[in-house]
């Protein structure tokens, strides 16, 4: 072979490597990937208003929980548990309270306050698509992976890394980082209830920093229910006392 | 004996000089009476002050809560909490000099007023009724005191340091939420009302501390165990005895339990004793120090004043070695004689002392003046006397080698 058909050849490798580089090459966000981001968090496409029931499992430790969720910013947790009964974590936006029934004002509690080692977020969805603004999308042939940056200091985990299927928009892991980009925990969604609606059978914490046994979120029955705002007022226990009362 | 005797014939018969030496002897006897008074006192009432300041005389719990510990560690984790203890209470309560037998559950956690900022506690859970028999303290600085009986559920009630009342911006009157950990990691949170406001009478300590029923806090941690059991006994002289006596009901239970006695866990008494004793000794040594060098002194000065009355008792046959006898007779006299005197002096002092109720500052981290009081301590006053034998016998030595060493002709013609 010729030295010219050489170096033909020599930089058709090289221009094919370059195209290889740049279609894999992390991109700015297009308002389809915002829509595919805000599709892609757990119960994003499940009803508006649900209620479910879920086992959290850390190593020998178990906690049974009632949830109920309106809209992507309102989730009341119930504490199943006999010597727990009573108890409640309440979210409104990024605001959490901790209700006991020792104590007749709510408590406002940090935004990762963690059950049993699960935060809120990880129970009832992570709201990426409100916490984090799109940094950069990485555009695989069956994935897509988002680099997310917080939109405010709120935001428990400084950055996150958010792996999806792109042909059916479901989540498979979310990494949350430091600002420096260290992993702290992974989100893993091994088994869906409905792929369609989003809504997880299993859903995996493993805590990089603790190091501790992975925390299994079990969603045992995930049912639409209307709920009134009542339920999740803060300050006003009338609704809750009513619905629990006998349960 | 006739020596000994010529001896003291000698000490009358100089008053001066022995009106100086007892003065020196006496001087220091009161001063280690004194310093040993001081710290037979501190001692004591610091002992006192732990013990029913919560410690209690003997501690039972749980053996693996003590587990890996180091020696002096007060707090006693929930997982290895006592169960089934109301039955060892009775039991312990049933011994001979135990005045009670109280629960305790350590809580820790946060405080908070309504619309407050939350402050980590540090907190108790006793029971007043038997902490009252035992006799322990609280040094309320507004408010009341917590109620014996039971609270009532939603009637809870704390006592707040005077630090974590300033921190929170708390009185008595006023709702302080309370949030800690239970047993299992699970939070819980308690309305409780501040009955009162009280000083531990460290600074550090009242930053954080808080104490409330027993029911209160086992309704906050959700628990039916507690963290031990303190007894508090009538004397503490009877520790010992006890302690056997409680080791051996304990020794059957089917839950492996510890009993330490007060000394194991007041750490912080074991260091200001030794701290005190050490200063005794140093102090000690200077006075010893001092009274040989002026007693020395003065004997060696009363050998010179009368060197030609010691020429003229070896000139008639009087032999080194009675000289030396008569010497040492004469500065023992002077010992014993201001060691008495001294011990006197020290009963007077220590009454005067007494009676002014001098304050001394706060020793560092704690918040109130201390009372300046001495102890009466018999075998200070009794060693004493000793030690200034000892001492002018020492002193004594420099004298007599220089009298036995006298020349008749030169002491003779000594002017």
């Amino acid at each position: 072979m010729s030295s010219g058909a050489h170096r033909a050849r020599r930089w058709l490798v090289v221009a094919l490597a370059l195209a290889a580089a740049v279609s894999l090459q992390a991109a700015p966000p297009t308002p389809a990937d915002e829509r595919l981001l805000a599709a892609s968090d757990p119960f994003a496409r499940a009803p508006s208003s649900f209620r479910a029931e879920l086992v959290v499992t850390a190593g020998k430790r178990t906690l049974r929980l009632e949830v109920y969720r309106r809209g992507g910013d309102r989730a009341l947790v119930r504490f199943l548990d006999p010597a727990e009964r009573g108890k409640f974590l309440l979210r409104q936006g990024r605001q959490v309270w901790f209700l006991a029934p020792g104590s007749r004002r709510p408590l406002r509690m940090g935004p990762g306050h963690r059950l049993a080692g699960a935060s809120l977020d990880e129970l009832v969805g992570l709201r990426l698509a409100t916490s984090y603004a799109i940094g950069s999308v990485e555009q695989g042939e069956f994935l897509v992976t988002f680099d997310l940056e917080a939109r405010d200091a709120d935001v428990p985990f400084a950055r996150a890394r958010h792996v999806v299927r792109r042909d059916l928009g479901l989540p498979l892991r979310t990494d949350l980082q430091a600002a420096d980009g260290r992993v702290l925990r992974v989100v893993e969604y091994p088994a869906w209830r409905n792929e369609a609606e989003l809504v997880p059978e299993r859903v995996v914490v493993k805590d990089l920093v603790r190091r501790g046994p992975p925390v299994e979120v079990r969603f045992l029955s995930v049912e639409a229910e209307a709920l009134p705002d009542a339920l999740f007022d803060p300050d006003d226990p009338s609704e809750r006392d009513r619905r629990f009362a006998a349960r | 004996m006739k020596l000994a005797l010529l001896g003291l014939r000698n000490l009358a018969r100089n008053r001066r000089r022995t009106t100086i030496s007892l003065a020196i002897v006496g001087a220091g006897t009161v001063a280690l009476l004194l310093t040993a008074g001081f710290i037979r006192f501190s001692f004591d009432g610091l002992k006192e002050a732990m013990i029913h300041g919560g410690l209690g005389h003997l501690e039972v719990a749980s053996a693996d809560a003590l587990a890996g510990r180091q020696p002096g560690a007060l707090d006693r984790s929930l997982r290895h909490g006592l169960a089934d203890w109301l039955e060892l209470q009775a039991e312990l309560e049933a011994l001979p000099h135990v005045e009670a037998a109280a629960a305790t559950l350590q809580v820790m956690g946060m405080a908070a007023l309504p619309d407050g900022d939350p402050v980590s506690f540090i907190g108790l859970g006793v029971e007043p009724g038997r902490e009252r028999r035992m006799g322990f303290t609280v040094r309320l600085v507004d408010g009341n005191d917590l109620d014996v009986a039971p609270p009532a559920e939603g009637d809870d009630r704390a006592l707040l340091g005077r630090g974590l009342a300033d921190a929170l911006g708390a009185q008595p009157g006023d709702v302080v939420t309370l949030l800690a950990l239970n047993a299992d990691g699970m939070l819980n949170a308690l309305d409780v009302r501040v009955a009162g406001v009280v000083t531990t009478g460290v600074a550090d300590l009242d930053t954080r501390f808080l104490k409330l029923h027993l029911e209160s806090a086992r309704r906050l941690l959700q628990t039916d165990l507690v963290s031990n059991l303190v007894v508090g006994l009538d004397r503490t002289e009877h520790t010992a005895a006890a302690k056997a006596a409680v080791e051996a009901i304990v020794a059957g239970r089917p839950q492996p339990l510890t009993v330490t006695g007060w000394q194991e866990r007041a750490s912080f008494y074991g260091q200001v004793r030794n701290l005190y004793l050490g200063v005794f000794a140093f102090l000690g040594s200077i006075v010893f120090v001092l009274v040989v060098l002026a007693c020395s002194n003065t004997l060696v000065m009363a050998v010179m004043e009368r060197m030609r009355e010691l020429g003229t008792l070896r000139a008639i046959g009087t032999t080194g070695s009675q000289l030396a006898v008569m010497l040492l007779s004469e500065a023992l006299w002077l010992g014993v004689l201001g060691g008495l005197i001294g011990d006197l002096a020290g009963l007077g002092a220590i009454a005067l002392v007494n009676a002014l109720r001098l304050k001394m500052p706060p020793p560092p981290g704690a918040v109130s003046p201390i009372d300046l009081q001495l102890a009466y301590v018999p075998e200070a006053f009794a060693g004493a006397v000793a030690l200034m034998v000892v001492v002018l016998a020492l002193a004594a030595l420099a004298p007599i080698a220089k009298a036995v060493r006298l020349r008749v002709v030169e002491a003779l013609d000594h002017v």
